[in-house]
């Protein structure tokens, strides 16, 4: 039988790609995660997790940092979008590109450049590891809150804000009434860039802390390193959930949203 | 001063920053209930305008007052005005309830505040100095004032503010509406726009019409005093855009309020208006009723952009006659002997009569079925009728017409000669316009006279020269003798400019040109030239005609 090209055979070279590095890796995380040395079936990683104080500390020590890094990032990151999409403040596109160009330098070089900087400075994983951290974390991720509100902000419908003060809205209630609920969705796009890999960052705290602060990301490379292949695995497994479940959280906002757009064509 | 004026415009200019001329000198006023229309081609100032009375933009010159009261730099969320956009602009993430109520919810009723003995108590009110001295900013900062134009406005403002920095005055406190009120005046709405059901709907799921609805909704529930409607049925279909005109003419006379409508579609506006202002580069044309506006339009732009017409040039040969059409026609209007007048005719005015019984005859060289009548186009000599009539007549056959004298609508002719009153005359004897110079005859300046080899003009008996260099002169060129050079590039033009406007006048275009420095040019052509098309210009030496403005004895030598 002669080979005819059909248009779905274009998808194989994806489906391959998606096959061999994300479902079969996957599998073989839930595979150590619920297995124990000796390759049989066990809950041994999860009791030891559950109930290893060391471990969840460094869970609830990621969570809040990345819940830390989001806000913080999103107040800094808001307003100066804000501005950016303001015709009357920045007519042309060079500043963003400004704000944007530290992500496209590798960051394990600009980590390494901020904890110089910052030692200089005098503020140094040795003597603050906190702050140290936390200032390298919005440092690094701020240009993924700037770039998706930039984008929602240039989106936002004027005429909806004039009709917002038509009806008697002052400047602030323009803002807290039209411009916020407006860029809601690129707040959530946002939160979402920020959010997860701030828990299992790992060059970061590890860097700009020397070691201090350990969060769930470096607690998995330690694991692995260590040859803790089925407790790592586990916690792998649970940042997965994590995963799982903001996306779900979120999912209710973008979900509204596009179809507020499709209906609007 | 007691009257019903709710609105009233005086000398309204708006300039952009880019120094284009929105508005010029608009002067209106509206009557307490009226339906008034702004009516005009796109980029006319109409939206402008009303965007003013909103207060998006704020005059460069003159005033606006609600009630008498001068409104011209207050902000809109102060004015009790409100608005219907071009489209909708419903708050997307609300649903029509909270759409509507959502100007409810910001009101606060004013409560005077009282001391235990019931006496008001007086407060200095910062929140009024700190309004009055955004105002006076505002009027400061405005450049377009000139600064005899702002003092008087600023010492008023200065001693208003220094009073209420003196005085204390009666402090309010402010309540909301409660959600009851609330409540019951968004049904009252809902109840208005035929919305009942929806209340609960999100804006998402709305047809157009509906949202249209819940815009409209949403800007009658504050009752305002005047409600401005800027294109709202643009964006709806035909059937129901006119289902919707005629509701909001009904909504228009249940609710009481002003109504100022922005609109480019002429039926629309003489279908729902009591009073239409039509617009052209920002300055009004004619305000009227609507049936006025129809039958007597003031100038040809109107009859243009007013219904279907026939505009030819004509020349009063009579008392209350007129020739056009290479006929006599009797008609109302009285104007000098051998003035030339624009002629409008609507083509429901021109009759088809029996052969024997016409006044002009003509061929039928194409019929269109309109559904309620054929629409033709008939040739008298070389120029083209636009006729309506219920009957069938073949293409080609002969066309016997008759006009009665009130259907023929006589206007005085916007232009008849491009008069340039800042012309002046250079060393080289060339008449300078709009900064180039053209070739003229210095000699007509003189009767009778010269010129002699140092571009003197020496006189007919040749006892007085005279040197016309730098002199001021008044330039003439007829609309005819204009030359138009398509080739921009060719050595031949005298001025470069771009086509600014056109009108079809029966057998020829009458065009403006505008050149960069702002200077017009009129002139006729038989050809067709479209809107922003650049052309070259020249004319004759012999077409200009000069005046001096100072007596001739000023330049003698």
């Amino acid at each position: 039988m002669k080979f005819r090209f059909q248009r779905k055979y274009l998808c194989i070279p994806y489906f391959l790609f998606l096959i061999l590095f994300v479902i079969i890796p996957i599998f073989f995380i839930v595979y150590y995660a619920f297995t124990d040395g000796n390759g049989a079936f066990s809950f041994d990683s999860l009791v030891e997790f559950f109930t290893t104080t060391n471990k969840i500390n460094v869970l609830v020590q990621s969570l809040l940092f990345s819940t830390l890094n989001t806000i913080i990032c999103l107040v800094i990151g808001y307003p100066i979008a804000y501005i950016l999409a303001n015709k009357k403040y920045n007519s042309n596109y060079v500043i963003v590109l400004l704000f944007v160009m530290p992500m496209w330098i590798n960051f394990v070089l600009r980590t390494g450049a901020t904890r110089d900087v910052l030692t200089w400075l005098g503020v140094n994983g040795g003597t603050s590891p906190y702050f140290a951290t936390m200032l390298g974390l919005v440092y690094n991720y701020l240009p993924f809150v700037i770039l998706p509100l930039y984008t929602t902000m240039l989106k936002l419908d004027k005429s909806q804000i004039e009709a917002a003060i038509d009806l008697g809205c002052n400047r602030v209630q323009v803002f807290t009434k039209s411009i916020i609920p407006q860029s809601i969705p690129g707040v959530i796009a946002a939160a979402q860039m920020v959010f997860m890999p701030t828990m299992s960052s790992y060059v970061i705290p590890e860097t700009l802390s020397e070691g201090k602060i350990v969060l769930f990301g470096n607690s998995i490379y330690l694991g692995f390193a260590n040859n803790q292949w089925n407790s790592s695995s586990f916690m792998a497994v649970i940042m997965l959930v994590i995963i799982g479940i903001s996306m779900l959280i979120t999912r209710n906002f973008t979900e509204k949203d596009t179809s507020e757009e499709d209906a609007a064509w | 001063m007691e009257n019903n004026y709710i609105i009233e415009l005086k000398n309204v200019s708006k300039i952009f920053d880019d120094d284009t001329v929105a508005v010029d000198n608009f002067n209106l006023y509206v009557r307490k209930g009226e339906f008034i229309t702004f009516l005009g081609p796109s980029g006319c100032g109409k939206s402008t305008t009303l965007r003013m009375i909103a207060g998006f933009d704020f005059p460069s010159k003159g005033e606006i007052l609600l009630n008498g009261k001068d409104i011209s730099n207050l902000p809109p969320n102060k004015r009790p005005i409100n608005m219907v956009f071009q489209r909708y602009a419903l708050f997307s993430h609300l649903d029509v309830y909270d759409n509507i109520a959502f100007g409810l919810r910001l009101k606060k009723i004013p409560v005077v505040k009282k001391d235990k003995n019931g006496n008001p108590i007086l407060k200095i009110d910062h929140k009024k100095i700190w309004d009055l001295k955004r105002e006076y900013n505002l009027i400061k900062r405005n450049k377009h004032l000139s600064e005899e134009e702002k003092e008087p406005k600023l010492n008023d403002l200065q001693s208003k503010i220094d009073y209420y920095k003196t005085t204390p005055v009666q402090s309010y406190s402010y309540a909301k509406l409660s959600s009851k009120e609330i409540d019951q005046k968004v049904a009252r709405a809902l109840k208005i726009v035929d919305l009942e059901a929806l209340e609960d709907r999100d804006i998402s799921t709305l047809s157009g019409g509906q949202q249209q609805r819940v815009a409209i909704a949403r800007a009658i529930v504050n009752e305002p005093e005047i409600l401005l409607l800027d294109e709202p049925l643009g964006a709806l279909d035909l059937k129901m855009r006119k289902d919707m005109q005629l509701e909001l003419k009904e909504m228009h006379s249940k609710l009481g309020i002003t109504f100022i409508y922005v609109t480019h579609d002429q039926e629309e506006a003489l279908t729902m208006s009591d009073t239409v202002v039509v617009m052209k580069d920002g300055v009004i044309q004619q305000i009227g009723t609507p049936k006025m506006i129809y039958d007597e339009p003031k100038n040809a732009f109107v009859a243009d952009f007013i219904g279907e017409s026939n505009i030819y040039n004509g020349t009063m040969i009579g008392n209350k006659k007129v020739r056009f059409l290479d006929f006599n026609f009797d008609c109302l209007d009285d104007y000098p002997l051998n003035e030339k007048v624009d002629v409008v005719v609507r083509p429901e005015d021109i009759h088809f009569v029996k052969d024997g019984k016409e006044m002009i005859k003509g061929k039928i060289v194409n019929q269109i079925f309109k559904g309620m009548n054929y629409q033709y186009t008939i040739m008298i000599g070389k120029n083209e009728v636009m006729v309506k009539s219920t009957e069938n007549y073949p293409v080609g056959s002969e066309a016997n017409l008759t006009i009665e004298p009130d259907g023929i609508h006589i206007m005085k002719k916007d232009f008849t000669t491009n008069v340039y009153t800042d012309a002046w005359i250079n060393k080289n004897n060339e008449v300078m316009i709009d900064e180039s110079a053209f070739s003229c005859d210095v000699t007509q300046l003189v009767p009778g006279s010269s010129l002699d080899e140092e571009g003197n003009v020496v006189s007919k008996d040749g006892k007085h020269k005279y040197n016309f260099n730098d002199a001021d002169v008044v330039a003439e060129i007829a609309l005819d003798k204009i030359e138009v050079i398509d080739d921009i590039e060719s050595e031949n033009c005298e001025v470069v400019g771009e086509v600014v406007d056109s009108i079809y006048v029966g057998d020829h275009y009458r065009y403006i040109v505008r050149t960069e420095n702002e200077e017009d040019f009129v002139f006729v052509s038989p050809y067709s030239y479209n809107l922003n098309d650049k052309v070259g210009i020249a004319v004759k030496k012999e077409d200009i005609k000069l005046r001096l403005k100072k007596e001739v004895a000023e330049y003698e030598i």
